[in-house]
């Protein structure tokens, strides 16, 4: 594990050979001369596999100081891919922000093998679920609920349905959680169970909840998509569920995954068929424990009549 | 007279439920949210070239007479629409 | 024990030239390999290569997922190419001027199989000087625009390059560079615009036209050695490479090179072009064409220094930036390629401008 490593030893490979995170579907190798890089490593990344010599990454990325002044006063960090990317430089206590969001880029830019859904993917009883969104409307602390409720983690923000086998890939990595939900999540999990708050980042406060241990121990095993759901927390809502439509789920499914038109044909009829035989809906909830009730019901038993007749309608109480 | 087609070259990928259809365009590449009447506009180009009138024609007689306002004009929006997207040519006679 | 930073023996270019040298990379090598192919949008070559091994499944699982990963990039880009031909010709149907297509575009509609693997999806096209305004008024017309530049750009591209300046489609935000010769008028090669069109090629189903085989290789000869950065353009002696593999097939392709090549005055960056292929990519030249070149063969003073500069200057940078010595290499290649361009009082303007612009823009 990587946290058997000194955190001098893991700091003299950042330097050099640089260090490999498997999240799964993919392998980074960072590089960095910043001490809280390796500590970022240490809490987040600990428990993952110490890579061999053979390994080859499928990304490189650095986190480098900030130039200038800023390498001794109000210290920064800058990440970067070895390409031009629009990688600004931030005070270095939120390096392990700038690690996520530096590989995050790989990810989105250069997976291309995968149909990625800006999601996120777990699985129980050998069926995953995608439940895609946008950031802020609660889907990471569902996701977070989720994945410490029995249900295996494959990853917060990015699905990655892989073409060949028309399953799931996992990339799994640190589960991000902002302003309020990093309070929701405490109270659930308690305090320890989460990194320390990072304050004023791009994205307001910031936490981490390590991707739980057998979430990266099963991160090569995929799982076929059961059911996409777009969750919302309303807090008037106690619990609705609308199917979409068969061809605007479609077109919505299309619309969320990012590399959608560059995969072409082989993208539109491998999610036709999807949306053919499972369902595509959307919940609302105000408490965390029904969302994951409807989430477990859907992926084990699909949707009722009345949910699929009432697909027009709005989404309230 | 103008007359529109699907080309040969341009293979369309049809999903079609419930009175609504999603379109894929192979040659473009998008993908295209269909309402019933587009729907419907599209298989109809798609079978063999046809002119604005003979849309509007075929169109009327699935309506059975309760055909919207300004209909002709519609069809012309429509048609343009298409063939911005490239679903649709204007074809060499 | 690392392995060298460039030429022939350069992983990547070794990788290149030798494909089957891919299956015994170190990891380290591969990591850089991959990395450059980044950098030098040259994956999409490599991965056809690497398809070309009979063991490929046994490749590294990173490897194999990246050259997937990237396969699908470049099958986007060739069907980018083939629709905005085809809207191109659509647009310019009843223009009543010949509309040819260039690079990519060209490649990619006589389906070149060795140019596959590119990674460029803006549209280069050739119309006739006379035409130019019409060309572009129709194309106005259809939805493109031009972007916003300064006026002094502006003037740079009209006047002293040779295109106006690349047309945005509206609607898909790509863009077509409109030409009415190959190189800059300023600069100090001619080309025989009149035997291009005369030489050029109708696409069936199409309106358009490419060059021919040789005026398509001479076109990327030419930009090779006379155009204006030559950070990473390992890519460019890939494309030459690639020509000459897959024309070079075709009966009297190298006679037809030879006569082109003289008709527009091209031996000098030609043989430049086939030296630094043969050296690095191993590219077949017969003999007859060595001979012919004969005449255009550099005096050895210069022809060290380009031996020494360009297999540094044409390497993709990998992770960490480019060494000291790269750089000053890419200097001097970017030196040289201005002053083929422009005469020397504008160079100097030019390029005092340029620097002062740069300055200007934010961080």
């Amino acid at each position: 594990m990587i946290a058997d490593l000194s955190r001098r030893s893991l700091l003299r490979r950042l330097r050099s050979d640089g260090i490999v995170l498997d999240s799964g579907a993919v392998a980074t190798r960072v590089f960095s001369r910043v001490p809280e890089v390796a500590g970022a490593i240490l809490s987040q990344y600990g428990h993952y596999p110490l890579m061999d010599g053979d390994t080859v990454a499928n990304y490189r990325i650095g986190l480098a100081p900030g130039g200038g002044l800023r390498r001794f006063y109000r210290k920064q960090v800058v990440g970067s891919v070895g390409v031009p990317a629009p990688f600004t430089p931030f005070p270095v206590a939120i390096a392990p922000m700038m690690l996520e969001m530096t590989m995050n880029w790989c990810v989105a830019t250069r997976s291309n093998r995968y149909l990625i859904f800006h999601s996120a993917v777990l699985e129980k009883h050998g069926k995953a679920v995608v439940l895609p969104g946008d950031s802020g409307q609660g889907k990471s602390t569902l996701c977070a609920a989720l994945a410490t409720s029995g249900w295996r983690l494959f990853s917060d923000e990015f699905g990655l349905f892989d073409l060949q086998t028309g399953m799931m890939m996992p990339n799994v990595r640190p589960i991000s959680l902002k302003n309020a939900s990093i309070d929701i999540m405490e109270e659930r999990l308690g305090k320890g169970a989460l990194s320390q708050r990072l304050y004023d980042t791009p994205k307001g406060t910031v936490a981490y909840l390590p991707a739980p241990e057998e979430a990266v121990a099963r991160r090569m095993e995929q799982a076929p998509p059961a059911a996409v759901i777009f969750p919302f927390y309303h807090p008037n809502i106690e619990r609705a569920v609308r199917a979409y439509p068969k061809a605007r789920g479609l077109i919505t499914l299309c619309g969320g995954a990012a590399n959608y038109e560059m995969l072409g044909a082989a993208a539109f009829r491998a999610m036709r068929d999807f949306v053919d035989s499972h369902p595509v809906a959307r919940i609302a909830y105000n408490r965390l424990d029904t969302a994951i009730e409807m989430v477990e019901r859907i992926v084990l038993e699909g949707l009722s009549e009345d949910e699929v007749a009432t697909a027009d309608r709005e989404l309230t109480g | 007279m103008i007359r529109w087609c699907v080309p040969q070259d341009r293979e369309l990928l049809w999903y079609e439920r419930e009175g609504e259809a999603v379109v894929f365009n192979s040659a473009s590449g998008r993908s295209h949210y269909l309402n019933a009447l587009i729907n419907e506009m599209l298989r109809y180009i798609e079978e063999a070239p046809r002119s604005a009138a003979d849309i509007h024609g075929h169109l009327a007689g699935l309506m059975d007479g309760a055909e919207p306002d300004n209909f002709a004009d519609r069809i012309g929006d429509i048609l343009g629409s298409l063939a911005l997207q490239g679903l649709i040519d204007p074809c060499r006679e | 024990m690392s392995s060298p930073r460039h030429g022939p023996q350069a992983p990547m270019v070794a990788a290149l030239r030798e494909p089957a040298r891919m299956m015994a990379l170190s990891a380290p090598d591969w990591e850089d390999v991959i990395a450059q192919g980044l950098t030098g949008a040259l994956q999409g070559v490599l991965a056809g290569k690497a398809r070309g091994l009979a063991e490929f499944e046994a490749l590294p699982r990173a490897v194999r997922h990246q050259f997937e990963a990237v396969e699908a990039v470049t099958a986007y880009n060739r069907r980018v190419l083939a629709w905005e031909a085809n809207r191109i010709d659509l647009a310019l149907r009843d223009v009543g001027c010949p509309v040819v297509l260039l690079k990519g575009a060209a490649y990619n509609a006589r389906r070149l199989p060795s140019l596959a693997g590119r990674l460029a999806s803006d549209v280069d096209i050739l119309v006739p000087k006379e035409h130019i305004a019409a060309v572009e008024a129709t194309l106005k017309a259809a939805g493109w625009r031009s972007m916003p530049y300064s006026d002094y750009d502006e003037h740079y591209y009209r006047e002293w390059m040779h295109e106006i300046p690349p047309l945005q489609n509206i609607d898909r935000g790509t863009y077509v560079d409109v030409h009415h010769t190959i190189l800059p008028e300023t600069g100090r090669l001619k080309p025989d615009v009149d035997r291009l069109f005369r030489e050029a090629e109708p696409i069936e189903g199409s309106n358009l036209l490419t060059l021919c085989d040789a005026d398509m290789t001479l076109h990327t000869v030419v930009h090779c050695f006379q155009d204006g950065e030559f950070a990473g353009r390992l890519r460019d002696l890939v494309d030459v490479d690639g020509l000459l593999r897959d024309f070079g097939q075709r009966d009297g392709f190298w006679q037809r090179l030879m006569e082109a090549s003289d008709a527009h005055g091209f031996g000098r960056p030609l043989y430049y072009a086939l030296h630094f292929c043969r050296r690095l990519l191993g590219t077949g030249v017969p003999a007859e064409v060595w001979a012919h070149l004969e005449r255009h063969k550099p005096n050895p003073l210069a022809l060290a220094v380009m031996n020494h500069a360009v297999p540094r200057a044409v390497m993709p940078s990998r992770m960490f930036p480019a060494t000291a010595q790269v750089r000053l290499a890419q200097t001097l290649l970017l030196a040289r390629s201005h002053w083929l361009k422009m005469p020397p009082l504008l160079l100097l303007r030019h390029l005092t401008r340029k620097a002062v612009v740069r300055r200007k823009k934010p961080a």
